[in-house]
Order: structure tokens, then sequence, then C-alpha cells
């Protein structure tokens, strides 16, 4: 029972942006864990601490992989390249980079 | 991240006839997060892992 | 308000279909303690919440189980991508396949459709908290018994990080429901000067010990002038005394 559903890319730049959007999802879970904890420990500046630095992390790398292959949200998104990737570039569903 | 205590003293506090879980007493993330995200926590106290027997 | 990031919470990529997991996995999809209810449960339960913290961690929870059930459904949908009919017959899928072809449909894996009834908003603080323990404990329940039927390493992994996930939420949730988070604003407040104590002790107790050195040099000073004008009176006293005797 193969399955035939993923898109060929080249192996180079398909690694490297699997790294780099594994990079996105370990950071951004380091912040919903954060944010869970902070919610029944308001009070606990050295989680706040570290929430910050994450998400300077996140953003940084967010930006880098907007830059290097496409939107991951629209608040951060080409619009001078010509094409709407938002749409046009495949849904995590399909599991083509992860 | 250190660990909370100020909870500890308040045991008084609490009602009969309430559902409470302790607080986390070890806040300390782990200090490989690659490891942290494979298991669905940061913190190694919340890590209960399920040790079943699967079919074989 | 929501914003949708284009990507999973956890990687999930399946190379092998198996469309007989895929109708016992979509059960934590649509099933009564999948993470459609779960995610409804919380988000419907917070705005009767009296506690702004802890309907914060019932948005934040709900959010994040909005994630989850994309999830499993990239888990179902991967596992089910481009079958043949033979597959679809042989598996038992075919039940499933003649009303919805290969699309997701929130159902339990017995087949039962998703119902509002599968989650409870009741309005009380107690009630609604221990009802989500509860919640928490029924899913984690389910994805264990995912992880007695599934082999492939594939479904196993993302299964895993969901059921973790579980755990940390009955945590949270628990924490919570405890009086000395966000039910006494007395507390809150001695939360607040432990947390202050906690960070600046070192300072409060430098302070302490300069202030009582400055104190015993006043009261050395204060004490040492008193005797000496004691003892300056006196001596003015019997030098005018001689003067009176002569």
């Amino acid at each position: 029972m193969m399955n035939t559903g993923y898109k060929t890319c080249n192996v180079d730049t398909c690694a490297e942006r699997r790294r780099l959007l594994q990079e996105i999802g370990k950071v951004d879970f380091v912040l919903k864990e954060l944010n869970l904890y902070l919610d029944t420990h308001p009070y606990d500046q050295q989680a706040m601490d570290a929430f910050k630095h994450y998400n300077m992390a996140k953003n940084k790398m967010v930006k880098e992989y907007t830059e290097k292959y496409g939107p991951l949200v629209l608040s951060i998104v080409d619009t001078d390249c010509g094409e709407w990737k938002w749409a046009t570039q495949d849904w995590p569903w399909e599991g083509g980079y992860h | 991240m250190q660990e909370w205590k100020p909870q500890m003293p308040y045991m008084e506090q609490f009602p009969a006839a309430m559902a409470y879980v302790p607080w986390q007493r070890n806040c300390n993330m782990y200090e490989n997060l690659d490891e942290a995200y494979k298991t669905g926590t940061i913190f190694p106290e919340l890590n209960k892992p399920f040790t079943g027997r699967r079919v074989q | 308000m929501w914003n949708y990031e284009k990507r999973l919470q956890f990687p999930v990529k399946i190379t092998q279909t198996n469309p007989k997991i895929a109708q016992v996995i979509i059960s934590q999809y649509g099933g009564p303690d999948g993470e459609l209810a779960a995610s409804m449960r919380y988000l419907a339960q917070r705005y009767t919440m009296p506690y702004n913290t802890v309907a914060g961690l019932l948005t934040d929870i709900g959010t994040e189980e909005l994630a989850h059930f994309e999830m499993i459904c990239a888990i179902v949908y991967q596992l089910t991508r481009n079958l043949t009919p033979e597959e679809i017959e042989k598996s038992g899928f075919d039940k499933y396949y003649v009303d919805h072809t290969l699309a997701l449909w929130p159902q339990a894996a017995g087949g039962i459709p998703f119902n509002a009834c599968e989650f409870q908003s009741k309005g009380d603080v107690i009630t609604d908290l221990t009802e989500d323990l509860a919640a928490e404990q029924k899913a984690r329940t389910t994805y264990d018994n995912i992880l007695r039927l599934v082999k492939d390493p594939e479904v196993c992994e993302p299964i895993r990080f969901l059921r973790a996930r579980e755990i940390v939420h009955f945590q949270r949730f628990g924490e919570a429901n405890r009086e000395d988070c966000s039910k006494s604003e007395h507390t809150t407040k001695r939360q607040i000067w432990n947390n202050y104590y906690q960070v600046h002790s070192p300072v409060i107790v430098h302070l302490y010990i300069w202030g009582i050195a400055f104190q015993a040099v006043l009261i050395y000073n204060t004490v040492l002038e008193t005797t000496l004008l004691f003892c300056h009176r006196v001596k003015r006293f019997c030098v005018r005394l001689s003067i009176v005797r002569s």
C-alpha cells in the first residue's frame, strides 16, 4: 500500500527546509508550554523571561523561513514576488515538509 | 526556572470535598529541547509515558 | 479571534496507508473524548469563568486542541490517501467510504456522529474544571488504547505526543482548580510579595544589616556625648563649689 501523495523537490533544499520547520515547531512548542505554565503561575518572572527569549527566537526563524521558502503566517508575508505563495504552496496536512 | 515553593505552606487552605492536583514542584525545563518536543512536554516532571503492551 | 499558522503543531508524515487504523484514530477527531469535543468544551466554558487566569487557560488549551484535531485529521487523511477500491473493501473502510468518500467527517470509531452532547458547559467553576480534568484523562486513555493497536512508528510518534499533552493539560486544570491559584485575592498578593522577596532578598538583607550598623553608631554617639556633657557639668560644678568655698 505505497503512498504517492508527496511532491518531489530538490533533496538539499528540502532537508534544510524541513530542519528549519522542525526548529520553528520546537521553539513554538516551548512557547506553548510556557504559555500554559504562566496561566497558572502568573507571577513567575523567570518563566516570562524565558518566554521573551524563545518568542524572539521564533520570530527570527519565521522571518528567515518566509524569505527562503514561503509564508507561515499572514502577518509576515512577501507581497512583492508576484506570487501569493500562501495559497499556491502545499498545505501542512499534506505532510510534504514535515 | 527554579522551584516554585510559595504554595507549599498553604495546605490548610484546601477545603474538603474538592479535587486538587499537587503543584508542579520542579519547574526546570529539559536541557535538550528536541527531546522535550518529541516527548510532548518541556517539564521532566510531567513526562509520564505509556508503558502498556502493544498488539503483536 | 484566531490566526492560522501554516504548519502542524507536531510533524505528521505517514508513508504507509492503513484504512483500518484510520477508522480507529478518527475517534479522536469526532468521538466522545476527541479533540474537537475538547476544543469546543473549553472555548464554550470560558465565557462564564469568573477568574481571568482560568478563562485564559481555557482559551489557550482550547486553541491548542484546535491544532490537535488538525493533527488527527492529517493522520487520518494520510492513512487513507489514494486508496484503491480493493483496499477500501478489504479493510472494512467501505462503510465510511460510501457516505464520505475519502473526506474527513467527525465521527467515533463505531460510526456514531459527533454530537454536542459529548461535552459539558455547566457554568459552575468547580463543575466545569472537574469535567475538564476527567475529559483529559478520558482522552489520555483513548490514546493509550490507540497505542496498543498501532504498530507503525510514523503513526505512534504524533499519537504519543498528543497523549503527553493530555497529561500537561490535566496538570494545568488541576492547578487552576486550587484555592490558592486565582480564586483567592489574599494569596495572590502574598504570592507577589513572596516572588518579590525571592528576587530581592539579598538586597533586603544587605539594607537590614547596614540599618542596624548605622543605628548602633548613632546610639554610641549619643551615649558618648551625653556622658561627656555630664562629666563636663560635674567638673564645672566642682570648680564653682571650690570657688565659693575659697
